[in-house]
């Protein structure tokens, strides 16, 4: 725009020729009725003035399971009031009234993108109040370590892609979701369910793998192999990826540790921690695998651990599927696991003991027992307290992304506002497992 | 036999060994329940059926006995057995024939256990105890003998658990989880038998389910002595029957099925209504009649389904008669009043409490005040507290008389008739002619229940003044009058009667009463209230009053827990059976 000519001023109170206005402009300065003035005044002062802004929980990228509270200056974040419990679902008082086998499904729904790790840790501290830890057959155990590992690939394919969809990258997400897809193929084979599946029982798992479950799972994981090369060619040297991953959201490693973080959130931050190599269960001494840690505990860091989880997982599938003995799949104790139907049909001693089993329940002996395992994001852990009869006297979960959301203030104070969404993507927040 | 022999005790017949522990309790003596003056009714003692086993717990005064059972030394009674002793000690030694109340068979043999310069196993149930001796109930010997005992009663038992009304509370299901829980090792046909049997008023029989205890025909034998129950033939075939040309109709027929461990006696009335492990259990006292049994009222909700007794050595032993347990039934929800009606229109509590202060107000008008027998001391206590600010009449009415025994049935069907009586204090009347007068000389008369039965003259009589009721559910006096009250039924009431020895009984509340339901007393204090005469304090307070008066801990605690709901799940449970 060009400078006013003295010819024709863009004046407007002409009769304030001489004089310096309230707002300390020169006279002959534009100037506007004061509704108008007033109205530019808050415009011109808009950026430095602060807004309380809410996100979630119906907003996309928070799940509809957490709601943050922000104020904002502009883009950048001066706090931030992370308010989880949208998804409360009294777990762990539910537990309480039920019996130690109908708690499977109610942990089916705690990490709902990896029900089969869950299933493991709840049963494996049952089995540890039970003393029987030791008694699981072989090849349970094994199953058991199938089907969680397969969990953990569809989890973390879950987590990534699911966070590349709230940047932009749909098409990452619609490949990510396919190689779920092959994922839960092979969970429903096994559970009859492609999410909540309920197959572990306390003493081993329902049922027996499928006779072709072999074949099948080779089959799926060359595909899901492919999937995710295919995703790593398209996002890992990606410009808009890594602008929005890198050195966002990062924490230290003694940050991390403080909030209580494990998982590949720690790994992220170069700390190798990971429950099935530092406190081995089950028969995870068996495997050769690798704890994928990065060091700067940013976006890019979790991502990039998170997709390696995904290769070492499957390693341990393929092997696992190699060393699996024969033999029972559930621990030969009447007390502890269903007899088989045709007893229960056709003699009174199974149909008693299939009766006080549903009924009333395992009895598992007083006493406490924590019990803890690699879940999806971390360490999940189950404290049992026992009173003797065929139901928990409290089942207290600790889930592992509780802690890790609890560190969200501070990974977003400071950062814009669009920064949010990739930093809570990748941290992996479930809120079935969070609230509980 | 002949002539010279003694003649045979005529119970128990069955009996092996039999301890009795007090002289046998004094005949009742039968009493007219509608005496025409009213005047309180002398505590009667005790008809308590006595339980021929005594208890371990050492008496002071009394010999005992040690003993140790387990490594563990314990003193006991002198006279009680191995099996009662262990019970001191938390050993539940399973068994399925003994029963604290009956004669001892030691027929089931379960109960075995191992003494010590013993060379068999002896059933702890029959054998009594002896200065040093050592019991061991847990040795591998023992447990292999439970173990085996277990399969051979389950060889012929029916997989019958789905369809079993016992299945949730079988003694039999909780023996085999606590002491065999392996998988059958026979497979040949199981010997079949008839299955539900009518075999009286009340009773199923499935004799497939039988296992041969003994316990229901030693009930009959010993408690009502009546006999109908016997054991035929022997081995694989043995059955448990009716004896020839008889039917189980005694007055206390249903408490077989509460003892029988297993299934196979089972209630007509309780058949299929609902699953053990639904219902909730409230213990609370019976109110059929002056005897106030201790009982559990089982529901599911807001719905009664069955009663059963509970312990009370001082009132009714282990038992109940048949008559009070159908007394659930006052209780359903079709009859129930759950608003209060004035002139046959439904109206909210607090018009209809108006409407009552209205019609009662004015000095020359002449009330009448009816207590009953079937309502509680703390109802009864109100309605005299108000007939004294009214200046009312007191009448006294109750159930008419019914059915009685040597037992525990009482001819009085009130269960409350002393409470009423003495709280009514000065009443003149009883019965029909106190109603007939009411209907003649006064203006207003006041039912503090609606269970009275109504004649033809009643009813006109009703019809000129205004009257009001307090009733719980609809009875042929609640639709006479003018208004009615919505009142709670004793299945809500926490509450207190007097029993024919003098008792104090305690009515819990099972559930939270439904609509504008409120409690008798409390009813009354909003009366006199809304007349604008002082407050006669709440039910509650009166209850603890009550407390106080009877110096009764447990009614103490139920005053300040504001709702005293109990619900006792059958998980695990060894109440019955």
């Amino acid at each position: 725009m060009s400078a006013p000519t003295p010819t024709s001023p863009p004046r407007i109170a002409s009769n304030a020729a001489e004089t310096i206005d309230a707002r300390g402009r020169q006279a002959g300065e534009l100037s506007l009725p004061p509704s108008l003035q007033q109205f530019a005044d808050d415009a011109e002062r808009l950026p430095t003035d602060e807004l309380i802004v809410n996100m979630g929980p119906s907003h996309p990228a928070m799940h509809g399971t957490v709601r943050i509270v922000l104020r904002i200056d502009g883009e950048s974040i001066k706090d931030a009031d992370v308010q989880v419990g949208y998804l409360h679902r009294g777990f762990e008082k539910e537990s309480e009234s039920a019996t130690y086998t109908q708690i499977f499904p109610y942990v089916d729904r705690l990490n709902y993108v990896s029900p089969m790790l869950n299933n493991v840790g709840f049963a494996m501290a049952v089995e540890k109040l039970l003393g029987i830890t030791a008694q699981i057959p072989e090849r349970a155990e094994y199953i058991r370590v199938i089907v969680g590992e397969l969990a953990r690939v569809a989890d973390h394919l879950t987590c990534i892609t699911a966070s590349l969809a709230e940047l932009g990258g749909l098409t990452a997400f619609f490949w990510g979701n396919r190689a779920r897809e092959h994922i839960w193929d092979l969970l429903e084979d096994v559970s009859g369910a492609r999410m909540t599946h309920s197959y572990c029982r306390i003493g081993g798992v329902a049922w027996d793998l499928t006779r072709d479950f072999d074949a099948k799972c080779k089959v799926k994981l060359a595909k899901v192999r492919g999937l995710v090369v295919d995703i790593r060619k398209l996002v890992d040297r990606n410009r808009i990826f890594l602008d929005r991953m890198e050195g966002v959201g990062a924490i230290s490693a003694d940050d991390a540790i403080s909030y209580g973080f494990t998982g590949p959130c720690l790994r992220a931050c170069g700390v190798a921690y990971d429950v099935r190599k530092d406190h081995p269960y089950s028969v995870y001494e068996h495997f050769d695998f690798d704890i994928p840690i990065a060091d700067a505990g940013d976006n890019l860091a979790r991502y990039l651990v998170r997709i390696e989880e995904i290769e070492q997982s499957m390693r341990i599938v393929e092997q696992a599927l190699v060393q699996i003995p024969p033999g029972a799949v559930i621990v030969d104790d009447p007390l502890v696991a269903l007899p088989a139907k045709r007893e229960v049909y056709n003699s009174i001693e199974g149909m008693i003991a299939h009766f006080k089993h549903i009924m009333d329940g395992l009895r598992v002996p007083v006493g406490e027992a924590y019990s803890y395992t690699e879940g999806g994001n971390g360490e999940l852990g189950f404290y049992i307290v026992a009173d003797g009869s065929g139901r928990p006297y409290k089942n207290r979960c600790r889930p592992p992304c509780f802690y890790i959301t609890a560190a969200l203030r501070q990974l977003i104070v400071g950062a814009n506002i669009a920064d949010v969404v990739p930093i809570f993507g990748s941290l992996n927040m479930i809120g079935g497992e969070c609230d509980r | 036999m002949t002539t010279s022999d003694p003649p045979m005790p005529s119970r128990p017949r069955s009996a092996t060994i039999i301890l009795p522990a007090e002289p046998p309790p004094p005949i009742a003596t039968t009493r007219t329940a509608s005496p025409t003056t009213v005047k309180p009714p002398e505590n009667k003692v005790a008809p308590a059926p006595v339980a021929p086993n005594l208890d371990a717990v050492p008496r002071p005064g009394e010999a005992t006995v040690k003993l140790t059972i387990d490594g563990e030394q314990i003193e006991v009674r002198k006279g009680t057995n191995v099996l009662e002793a262990a019970k001191l000690l938390g050993r539940d030694i399973c068994h399925f024939c003994y029963h604290p109340g009956l004669s001892i068979a030691a027929s089931c043999r379960q109960c075995l256990v191992e003494i010590e310069k013993n060379p068999k196993l002896q059933p702890s149930c029959q054998q009594p105890v002896a200065e040093g001796m050592v019991v061991h109930t847990e040795s591998p010997v023992v447990l292999e003998a439970r173990r085996a005992l277990l399969e051979f009663t389950l060889k012929n038992h029916p997989i019958d658990c789905p369809i079993c009304d016992k299945a949730g509370e079988c003694t039999l299901q909780r023996h085999y989880m606590d002491h065999d829980h392996q998988l059958t090792r026979v497979d040949v046909a199981k010997i079949r038998k008839a299955k539900h049997k009518d075999i009286g008023r009340e009773i199923v029989l499935d004799q497939e389910r039988c296992i041969l205890c003994s316990r229901c025909v030693r009930f009959c034998d010993e408690i009502p002595g009546t006999g109908e129950l016997t054991m035929t033939f022997r081995g694989d075939h043995q059955n448990l029957d009716i004896a020839d040309g008889h039917r189980l109709d005694n007055a206390y027929s249903i408490n077989v099925v509460d003892i029988c461990p297993v299934g196979a006696l089972t209630a007509k009335d309780f058949r299929f209504a609902i699953r053990p492990w639904e219902l909730k259990a409230t213990p609370t006292t019976c109110q059929g009649c002056a005897t106030g049994c201790a009982i559990e009222l089982q529901h599911k909700h807001e719905d009664a389904y069955r009663i059963v007794p509970r312990h009370d050595p001082d009132v009714n032993g282990h038992w109940m008669c048949d008559e009070g347990r159908y007394t659930y039934k006052e209780l359903a929800s079709d009859k129930r009043i759950r608003h209060a009606r004035v002139d046959g229109q439904e109206v909210p509590l607090g018009h209809a409490i108006a409407s009552i202060a209205r019609r009662l107000r004015g000095n020359n008008k002449k009330v009448a005040a009816v207590f009953s027998g079937t309502a509680t001391n703390e109802a009864n206590r109100a309605l005299a507290d108000l007939a004294a600010l009214l200046g009312a009449e007191r009448f006294v009415l109750g159930r008419t008389a019914g059915k009685t025994d040597e037992l525990l049935r009482d001819a009085d069907k009130n269960p409350n008739m002393r409470g009423a009586i003495a709280a009514a204090g000065a009443a003149k009347h009883e019965g029909e002619l106190g109603l007939e007068l009411a209907g003649r000389a006064y203006d207003a008369v006041l039912f503090l229940d609606g269970t009275f039965e109504l004649s033809e003259v009643v009813r006109s009589a009703l019809g000129a003044i205004n009257s009001v009721c307090l009733s719980d559910r609809i009875t042929p006096l609640a639709e006479a009058c003018s208004i009615v009250l919505p009142a709670t039924s004793w299945g809500e009431t926490l509450g207190t009667t007097i029993n024919r020895q003098g008792r104090l009984r305690v009515l819990q509340p099972a559930w939270r009463p439904e609509g504008d339901r409120r409690e008798r007393a409390d009813l009354l204090r909003d009366i006199a209230l809304a007349l604008g005469e002082r407050d006669l304090g709440s039910s509650r307070d009166r209850s603890a009053a009550i407390a106080q008066e009877f110096d009764h801990a447990g009614l103490d605690q139920l005053t300040r827990e504001p709702i005293a709901a109990r619900p006792t799940l059958l998980r695990f449970s060894n109440t019955r059976g």
